[in-house]
């Protein structure tokens, strides 16, 4: 007993201030003076990250496939291959415009996009939206792709709920395709961060690349932002601690020279104490 | 009565068979393309990008810089007519009798009653 008062009176002798954390917020003096057993100022992480969320327009039509969150432990990085001043709103236009009256698409395929300026650029201004929710299953990787998966991932998504599909005006009910040969759907565990822009080399499929003897690489305020969001992503769901690339789960260019900067956007995250694969 | 629905689904037919992109005249725009690509002189960068696109790529003499020499392909192309703009399409190519994937499609454009390659965007 005497070690507990002992405590209390340490904890409240010094209580965290904002003035010990640049991203901490105090608890409002309210809350410590009639609640004397509540924690001292409990610091709260400010988000490292500014996410937009936009309305975007979806396919009343189109079917979709809700998750259960816990499932997701792997973010994928893409490049949009278009333009870099592209908007969200943009690709969300054109992932409903591609689509058609037999298979219509929901919305935009990716979770998050980054809009920054290539390197030596200034426009456009850097900006993170949200695409896609994260409940929702994305529409990235490829439908064919699965891959292995941890056991507890395989575990959480052989559960009853962990991931229901139908259209968006019916009922839904357990997704069938989850493994296939003992590995796990690509779309249903990942999370798909793209940056907008083109970092493929110029091929006769990719115009709009950059000439081979001008690699495109992300600029550092890229690299920033897209280490920073995967931080902050994986501060919201612990589970989500590997990085990855689209040419992983398919035969494609896609996300060009930013699989190369993968070890530096892990180290930024890594600046913010989060530790990915 | 009859006479007047016939004309008016003539009509509507001619209209979309008018505005959706013909397989000819993609395979003709994509043969100017190759041709660029190869670095044929007599194609004009115009007749194939829209104004946007060669803006956007630094110019027309960025443009025909650096492009990765590959094997001359046939493909086939396929085409997905806009939902909501009669002057948008997209076109993926694929090798002829492949069963590759396209992982890209290309955007095209009407450009002054032409069309025109606008861009790409990345497929699942």
């Amino acid at each position: 007993m005497k070690k507990v008062l002992l405590l209390l009176m340490v904890a409240l002798a010094n209580p965290v201030s904002a003035k010990d954390c640049e991203h901490c917020v105090n608890l409002p003096p309210w809350l410590t003076i009639f609640n004397p057993f509540s924690l001292p100022n409990v610091p709260e992480p400010l988000p490292l990250i500014e996410i937009r969320t936009p309305t975007l327009p979806r396919d009343a039509g189109a079917s979709y496939c809700r998750r259960n969150t816990e499932v997701v432990d792997t973010i994928v990085f893409h490049h949009t291959q278009t333009s870099s001043t592209t908007t969200v709103q943009g690709i969300n236009n054109m992932h409903l415009d591609r689509g058609s009256a037999d298979d219509p698409w929901l919305m935009i395929g990716y979770h998050y996009t980054i809009n920054s300026p290539y390197a030596g650029g200034t426009i456009p201004a850097p900006v993170v939206n949200q695409g896609r929710p994260f409940d929702l299953a994305g529409s990235h990787a490829g439908t064919n792709a699965f891959r292995a998966a941890n056991a507890e991932t395989r575990r959480l998504m052989s559960q009853e709920g962990a991931m229901r599909c139908g259209p968006a005006n019916g009922p839904l009910a357990e997704a069938e395709d989850k493994f296939r040969n003992g590995l796990v759907k690509a779309n249903y565990n990942t999370v798909a961060i793209a940056l907008i822009g083109n970092y493929a080399k110029r091929t006769s499929e990719n115009p709009g690349g950059y000439p081979y003897n001008r690699p495109r690489y992300p600029s550092q305020s890229t690299i920033e932002m897209a280490g920073k969001l995967a931080c902050e992503l994986q501060r919201k769901h612990p589970r989500l601690q590997t990085i990855k690339w689209h040419s992983y789960y398919n035969a494609t260019d896609c996300p060009g020279l930013v699989k190369d900067r993968i070890p530096q956007i892990k180290a930024v995250a890594a600046r913010f104490g989060c530790t990915f694969n | 009565m009859h006479i007047q629905l016939s004309i008016l689904a003539g009509l509507l037919c001619t209209t979309l068979a008018w505005a959706q992109p013909q397989q000819e005249e993609m395979k003709k725009l994509f043969a100017k393309y190759d041709q660029i690509i190869e670095g044929k002189k007599d194609v004009k960068v115009l007749d194939v990008f829209t104004k946007k696109f060669v803006s956007e790529a630094g110019g027309e003499k960025s443009l025909l810089e650096g492009w990765e020499k590959s094997k001359k392909v046939v493909y086939d192309l396929s085409i997905k007519p806009s939902r909501s703009n009669k002057d948008l399409a997209y076109i993926q190519r694929v090798p002829a009798g492949s069963k590759q994937k396209a992982h890209s499609s290309f955007i095209v454009v009407k450009e002054q009653g032409e069309w025109r390659i606008e861009g790409t965007i990345e497929d699942e």
